[in-house]
């Protein structure tokens, strides 16, 4: 009873935070909407009996990428938008079809049915188990994903630092 | 009138035992421990800045409507009346919903980390920790995270200058430390095989204190602490001397003090964990202190333990602050990421390297 | 676990890594060489894989006393091999294009040459990808790492604009890439491709599962550029650097492509009708709208990005192949062999056609570019047509029989099929109208004398050509001419590769 009632505010808190953070003009808002979304993932975790996932969603998603977001965000110009003019995106409306037909496909057979599929047992991970096999099954995956963020980070500095000798405005016009 | 309460307590499902202990533990906790070792660290840092600089310090104030004074601890009463009593005023620039919603997102999290802190081993029945996780430290570090956003959050609240730039310095030094922090305490985990901090302090309670066996990932951690709560010689959030008063500058009376308070109560926070982690946490390797609490007057003791070793900390941090000069931020960041970062790098693998040599020659 | 079933992919990063700490010592002027290096270093590789393979299972047999060619979620197989040969040689010529493009390019050098060994080692890892986790970290890596060398001519508005485009586009493919798979291991409640194979617990979950595939088909669909998601395509060819837009276009998608396969590989027979149509639709589309769109193009990077749009439509018609039911006349391993030998000729024709784009002088790849190229330098002249021949799958080229082969296998798939006449209508419709875009380069080559009214035909200087890209050009040349003219040897080897799909 207690934890259909939190599924359900964590789920609707999950929900308006992920729309608000997509439609808000103002960025710092939209992140914390975002930073909303993780929260309330976060909690879903805990209720999916995943301690461990939901701390490494607080301390990597709300803890890390937030405040990266913030930070970028803060060092741009024109940080705030104004929030009454709508996001003009063109094709919302089949955009929104396809976000309203995926979730009826995909409950469409056990509506028919008209009973909800059998969850499966939830395994009982520990960070121990995750540990191992990360480190013993996925450690190619792991190693790939570590090649990855270096790719990445290298990547960032060379775009953002541009050329080695020639300064940013003499470059030859676009 | 103790049988009454056990009989009182017997009749309860172990549910409502759980909700009527845990509720006495949060209120005991922050109400008669935490929220007055603040209040008293505010007085220990002005007193001991006075003793360093040869001053004498607030030593006047002692119990209010009386001639009484107790080497001025009346202080953090006078301190507070004088916070509450002084205009609020919130200046017409600013964004209002995010300068109310700052300082008090800038006090929670460290109130919020001390809930998995074991505190004390038992009394009685009732286990002294607020809520024992099985990945207790990375709650630890996910709820530390969060506290920058207080500190953000009133950067960009005030909407003028200074604070803006306390914000964005704040969340780039304490990004960086975090990831210093949380490397530097993986070798310790490596050798206690847990994340549960209750199987930290039983680890410890069986040897040595962590402190001896990982020195490098304390100092490490010590250092990242620092940052982590903005305290000099990184408070370069504040940098009173360029940016005024950093991420606080347009703040006054009780937003203020909450911001100062949350500070302290950081402080409180880091220095429980450092406790927990490095120096055996409610244990004392003698009296038989090492174990779980058979008796009433043993758990009190214990938990008289953690706090005394609490304090010590908390002295260091405040002894620190005024024997040391401000870094510069571009020291901060260097020191952070060019020195700090490898070491801990080198310590896990180190430790690490160890602990598979032991495990191929036994 | 056995360190040397990995042993190319720590050969790549490791040289990646090298380079860049290479790059800390090298004063500005020897950046280049950083380049020269890396290429050697794979041509290494690239020789020790092809003529002495053995070198890694003898590692293998002294540490375990028997050959390894399988790791969790990874399988080191004669198919995984040719891929990753393809990729290595593709890498190989970017790198000594990207060398010769250096003065244009105005960018970190270093940093350019490791990220493009780190996109080769994704590729490698996706060539050999046997679960969805290897699949998805290993596309990632490819993606991630030319999100990066799309926008690394940082001074010009088009390649930013491109690398923005193709990080906003990339990172919805992966959003549905990764929710696919996340149905699928839901359905399944495994990582493994093989899973797809047997039967599931319920109806719901295997409507779970048909509705993950083909989201993680969509995901797949977006490297390869097939139809509905090959909007990025044109922007990113053009804006992205010459040398990556060649490695975009042949790397990124011959992974995707190997990925694809494998995982078709592993249907179920029902599922591979599903496929079937699907791929079929897809395939049909892909090639109407890459020809189509391809015929007005001025540009020549554009004009190759439609080009590469079709293309990808006549790979998956030997796709189609691979989900004919097992025991079916024409075997998966026809399809395969068709795409892989289709695919290497695909890779030398691009690598000539954009090492000589790299030469010309002109700043937009115009068409008119290329006016009277055929005076000012015969070798490029030369190679471009010969490429730009091959890639329309005319005869004797190595084009024309990989086109035929995907035709062929795709036509006896289809037999019973009611689909079958229109997608070959269509599919022959296309090879027709290619022949008039890519004939539109050879008139602009030979007879452009009067597109550009500002510069008359063979009146500008003659290009000169560094002797090491004219040796390359003149090899590239060469071998479309000779395997298109004797493909015995490349099919024959390609037996073994296909042997998995036997």
């Amino acid at each position: 009873m207690i934890e259909g009632v939190a599924f359900y505010i964590l789920s609707t808190v999950a929900v308006l935070g992920a729309l608000l953070a997509v439609s808000r003009r103002n960025l710092v808002h939209g992140v914390f909407a975002l930073l909303l979304f993780f929260a309330a993932l976060s909690g879903l975790f805990v209720m999916l009996m995943a301690d461990y996932v939901a701390a490494v969603q607080v301390l990597v998603y709300v803890g890390a990428v937030g405040i990266l977001q913030l930070f970028a965000i803060m060092l741009t110009e024109h940080v705030t938008g104004d929030d009454l003019r709508r996001l003009g995106a063109r094709g919302w409306f089949w955009g929104l079809m396809l976000a309203v037909a995926l979730p009826v496909v995909l409950l469409l057979p056990p509506l028919l049915n008209g009973e909800p599929p059998v969850p499966p047992a939830a395994p009982q991970s520990t960070a121990r188990q995750l540990g191992s096999q990360l480190m013993e099954h996925y450690v190619v995956p792991l190693e790939v994903l570590a090649l990855l963020l270096t790719g990445a980070l290298i990547g960032a500095v060379a775009v953002a630092h541009g050329p080695e000798k020639d300064p940013p405005g003499k470059d030859r016009p676009a | 009138m103790i049988d009454w309460i056990n009989n009182a307590i017997a009749g309860l499902s172990a549910q409502e035992q759980f909700a009527l202990f845990g509720l006495l533990k949060i209120l005991v906790a922050v109400f008669a421990i935490v929220l007055p070792l603040v209040a008293y660290s505010v007085v220990a840092e002005r007193r001991i800045s006075a003793w360093i600089q040869d001053r004498v310090g607030p030593n006047r104030v002692g119990i209010p409507f009386t001639n009484v004074r107790v080497w001025g601890l009346g202080q953090p009463l006078a301190d507070g009346v004088k916070v509450l009593l002084k205009e609020d005023f919130t200046p017409a620039h600013v964004r209002t919903a995010y300068f109310w919603l700052a300082p008090m997102v800038a006090m929670v999290p460290a109130l919020l980390t001390l809930a998995v802190i074991p505190f004390g081993s038992v009394l009685g029945a009732q286990p002294m920790v607020m809520a024992d996780l099985n990945v207790g430290i990375l709650y630890t570090f996910g709820i530390t995270s969060l506290s920058v956003y207080g500190i953000v959050l009133a950067g960009y609240a005030s909407n003028s200058k200074y604070p803006l730039l306390g914000g964005i310095r704040a969340s780039a030094q304490m990004i960086s430390y975090e990831i210093a922090m949380g490397l530097s305490v993986i070798p310790v985990f490596l050798l206690v095989g847990d994340l549960n901090l209750g199987q930290v302090i039983a680890y410890q309670a069986g040897g040595a204190w962590l402190v001896f066996k990982q020195p490098l990932a304390f100092a490490i951690f010590l250092i990242a602490a620092f940052a982590e709560t903005n305290r000099l010689p990184f408070d370069m959030a504040e940098s009173e001397s360029e940016l005024v008063g950093g991420y606080h500058t347009e703040y006054s009376s009780m937003k203020f003090a909450l911001f100062f308070l949350g500070e302290y109560a950081a402080m409180v926070a880091v220095s429980a964990m450092m406790v927990v982690l490095f120096f055996g946490g409610w244990t004392l390797p003698v009296a038989g202190l090492n174990q779980p609490a058979t008796s009433l007057g043993v758990g009190v003791l214990q938990i008289a333990v953690f706090l005394a070793k609490v304090i010590v900390l908390m002295a260091v941090f405040i002894w620190v602050r005024w024997m040391l000069p401000r870094f510069r931020y571009d020291q901060l960041m260097q020191l952070g990421w060019k020195r700090l970062v490898p070491l801990a790098l080198a310590n896990i693998v180190a430790t690490a390297a160890v602990l598979f040599w032991q495990s191929t020659k036994s | 676990m056995n360190v040397m079933l990995y042993s190319m992919e720590i050969a790549m990063v490791l040289s990646g890594l090298g380079i860049l700490m290479l790059d800390l010592g090298t004063p500005a002027r020897g950046k280049r060489d950083l380049g020269y290096l890396a290429a050697f270093l794979m041509s290494l590789l690239l020789l020790q894989s092809v003529f002495m393979p053995e070198v890694q299972d003898g590692f293998s047999l002294l540490s375990s006393g028997h050959s390894i060619t399988e790791g969790p979620g990874y399988k080191l197989d004669a198919f995984a091999r040719y891929f990753k040969h393809l990729f290595l040689l593709a890498a190989i010529l970017v790198l000594l294009m990207a060398v010769d493009f250096a003065g244009t390019l105005r960018a970190r050098l270093a940093e350019f040459f490791a990220l493009v060994l780190f996109a080769l080692t994704g590729m490698s890892a996706a060539a050999s990808a046997t679960n969805f986790i290897t699949l998805f970290v290993s596309i990632e890596l490819i993606t991630v790492s030319f999100y990066v060398l799309t926008s690394f001519q940082r001074g010009q508005m088009r390649s930013l604009e491109a690398g923005v485009k193709y990080l906003i586009l990339g990172a919805a493919a992966s959003a549905v890439l990764v929710y696919g798979i996340a149905l699928v291991y839901g359905a399944t409640g495994s990582m493994e491709f093989a899973a797809l194979g047997k039967a599931c617990p319920s109806a719901e979950h295997d409507h779970l599962l048909r509705l993950g595939l083909l989201l993680v088909i969509a995901g797949l669909g977006f490297k390869i550029a097939a139809f509905p998601f090959q909007i990025w395509v044109p922007d990113v060819y053009q804006g992205a650097p010459a040398p990556v837009t060649a490695f975009l276009a042949v790397g990124s998608k011959a992974a995707g492509f190997a990925l694809l396969m494998r995982l078709c590989h592993h249907l179920r027979p029902d599922l591979r009708e599903l496929t079937l149509t699907v791929l079929a639709a897809l395939a049909g589309a892909t090639i109407l709208y890459g020809s189509l769109c391809a015929l007005r193009q001025r540009n020549l990077k554009r004009l190759f990005g439609y080009a590469g749009i079709a293309s990808a439509g006549y790979l998956l018609l030997g796709l189609l192949a691979l989900n004919a039911q097992p025991g079916a006349s024409p075997s998966g391993a026809q399809g395969c062999h068709a795409m892989m030998f289709y695919l290497a000729g695909y890779l030398i024709a691009v690598m000539a056609a954009f090492t000589v784009l790299c030469h010309l002088d002109g700043e937009d790849e115009d068409l008119s570019v290329l006016a009277g190229l055929h005076a000012r330098s015969p070798l490029l002249a030369t190679v471009l047509t010969l490429s730009v021949v091959s890639m329309a799958g005319l005869p004797p080229l190595m084009g024309f029989l990989g086109k035929f082969l995907l035709l062929q296998s795709a036509f006896e798939v289809l037999s019973p099929h009611p689909a079958q006449l229109w997608l070959m209508v269509v599919a022959l419709g296309g090879v027709v109208i290619s022949l008039y875009y890519y004939f539109g380069i050879l008139r602009a080559i030979y007879w452009g004398g009067g597109i550009s009214p500002g510069r008359p035909a063979g009146e500008s200087e003659a290009i000169t050509v560094p002797p090491l890209a004219r040796l390359l050009l003149i090899a590239c040349g060469l071998i479309l001419l000779w395997v298109g003219i004797f493909p015995q040897a490349l099919l024959e080897w390609l037996g073994d590769a296909v042997a998995l799909f036997r």
